[in-house]
């Protein structure tokens, strides 16, 4: 059960992932989840904070969630923990408590994209950033079993 | 012809955090630090030259910065000031935001550009754009042309206005001045273009489209030379640090001066697509961008003002508009006696009652 789960959530992240970026490099490293390539496109701006687009990360980690296209607002929520970002804010909130962000969610180019770290982390996974050469790197991501 | 272009090669980095991966692996190594301004400001200052400037030298840039931005906030009310300073060694960076209330500098090397700047005029009314397309209005008041001219510029958007930024397209809509001396084989004329430069590489994820600043001083210095100053941002050399530019589709106010307080200045106000240069806060912010000489060229008079929309391209085709109203020298508005006879290169220009000036550049759509 647990395979077919993690086989959907990385086809998953193929669908709406933004572009496609055919090789890895700083701005965009490869992503791995519990030791296999993600199709999760990353991207790294100036700030160091890798962002994700929405919907592939959250369904990832297995959450559910909803999109305020008013607000600007996405809410994702499970088992207890509910997270909140809005575009263009540096405050995130992990069940009502508020987080200073070092880069902002935001939309660009119709895609809507997120803090990776802050959601694997508060979603109960771990994420670490290796330089694999001068030019790459890789982030893997370690979800709960 | 030779051409001693002076160029910015934004390279540095803002480390404002190591979430994931350090931001100075985003571009080549640049060390920051601290320098405290006269004002007793802690200004964070990026280094990415070469030779390290003497803390002197960025103590007196820091100080003509926070005069010129304590200046405009005094006139208008942005979230983000920018002020650029250029010199031949160096392109200085200062801005001001609500988050980075206290202010950054970024110090990066002036260099020879991998592509020119240029879509100049040559001669005759139509085809006189040399390296692409487009149109220009002078505007000439005779006797005296004055010191300034301003011009809110509705700026394209999407595909079906403007040009996509590739190898062989790249779009600009842009103010400037022209000075020709007519005496000692034209030594001494003066052409300079300010305005924006579209790119579609913008933002914090690299994708956004925006129009980003870009000024070009050219003297002649000789009977077949032009000295050339430049600053832009080119894609080359500021994915680091340069990442916001000006909203399509929004209107940005357009100043130029040939001679303020002796220096070429441009000046822009409008919305932008990020909060600060290095899009950590990414959204529509109002912004005051300004550049200058560091120079005092003490430019004595012009023939004219200028206003264009071009596409420079390799096979003469491209798509862009620009719409100038509020067209006015010294801030009163210009009558209509002082426009000249447009030039179009697959372009039209037209001028309504109000003097506003659109200029449609189609080469599938005008074949002159």
């Amino acid at each position: 059960m647990k395979k077919v789960l993690i086989a959907s959530l990385l086809a998953a992240t193929v669908i709406g992932s933004g572009m496609a970026h055919a090789s890895s490099s700083l701005e965009h490293p490869s992503i791995y989840v519990n030791g296999q390539k993600s199709a999760l496109n990353g991207v790294v701006p100036p700030s160091g904070s890798t962002m994700v687009p929405f919907r592939p990360v959250f369904d990832l980690v297995g959450m559910n969630v909803s999109f305020d296209d008013k607000t600007k607002i996405v809410t994702a929520t499970k088992e207890g923990v509910e997270i909140k970002l809005q575009a263009g804010s540096l405050d995130g909130y992990v069940n009502g408590k508020k987080v200073h962000l070092n880069q902002t969610p935001g939309i660009e180019n119709n895609v809507f994209y997120v803090n990776l770290r802050f959601i694997i982390e508060n979603a109960g996974g771990s994420v670490t950033w290796k330089k694999i050469s001068a030019d790459d790197a890789e982030i893997r991501i370690t979800l709960p079993e | 012809m030779y051409r001693k272009l002076l160029y910015s090669s934004i390279l540095a980095t803002s480390i404002f955090s190591l979430l994931l991966a350090p931001a100075a692996t985003f571009a080549e190594p640049a060390t920051s630090g601290t320098l405290t301004a006269a004002d007793g400001k802690k200004v964070k200052v990026v280094h990415s030259e070469k030779m390290k400037v003497a803390d002197v030298k960025l103590k007196d840039v820091v100080t003509k910065a926070k005069d010129a931005v304590k200046e405009e906030k005094a006139k208008s009310k942005s979230e983000t000031y920018d002020y650029i300073l250029f010199d031949d060694q160096q392109i200085y960076t200062y801005e001001e935001t609500p988050t980075s209330p206290d202010g950054e500098l970024v110090v990066s090397d002036a260099t020879t550009p991998a592509q020119t700047f240029s879509a100049m005029a040559t001669s005759g009314q139509t085809d006189f754009i040399d390296d692409g397309v487009g149109g220009k209005q002078k505007i000439s008041k005779i006797g005296s042309v004055g010191s300034y001219l301003s011009t809110v510029l509705k700026l394209p958007t999407g595909s079906s206005q403007v040009s996509d930024v590739s190898s062989s397209h790249s779009p600009y809509n842009y103010a400037g001045f022209e000075y020709t001396n007519t005496a000692n084989s034209g030594i001494g004329s003066w052409q300079s273009d300010m305005g924006l430069q579209y790119y579609q590489n913008l933002g914090f994820s690299g994708t956004a489209s925006g129009w980003k600043p870009i000024l070009t001083l050219k003297q002649k210095t000789g009977a077949d030379t032009w000295t050339a100053y430049q600053i832009n941002f080119d894609s080359t050399y500021n994915q680091a640090q340069y990442h916001n530019g000006f909203k399509p589709g929004t209107s940005t106010t357009i100043y130029t001066y040939y001679n303020y307080n002796g220096k070429v200045r441009m000046k822009l106000t409008g919305t932008t697509i990020c909060q600060d240069m290095a899009c950590n806060v990414s959204g529509d912010y109002s912004n005051t961008t300004i550049m200058e000489s560091n120079a005092a060229w003490n430019i004595t008079k012009i023939d004219d003002f200028k206003l264009l929309s071009t596409v420079v391209s390799s096979n003469n085709t491209g798509l862009n508009k620009a719409v100038y109203s509020s067209i006015k020298v010294d801030g009163v508005a210009v009558p209509s006696s002082y426009f000249l006879t447009p030039q179009q290169d697959h372009a039209l220009v037209t001028r309504d009652s109000s003097n506003t000036v659109t200029i449609d550049v189609n080469s599938s759509l005008y074949t002159f």
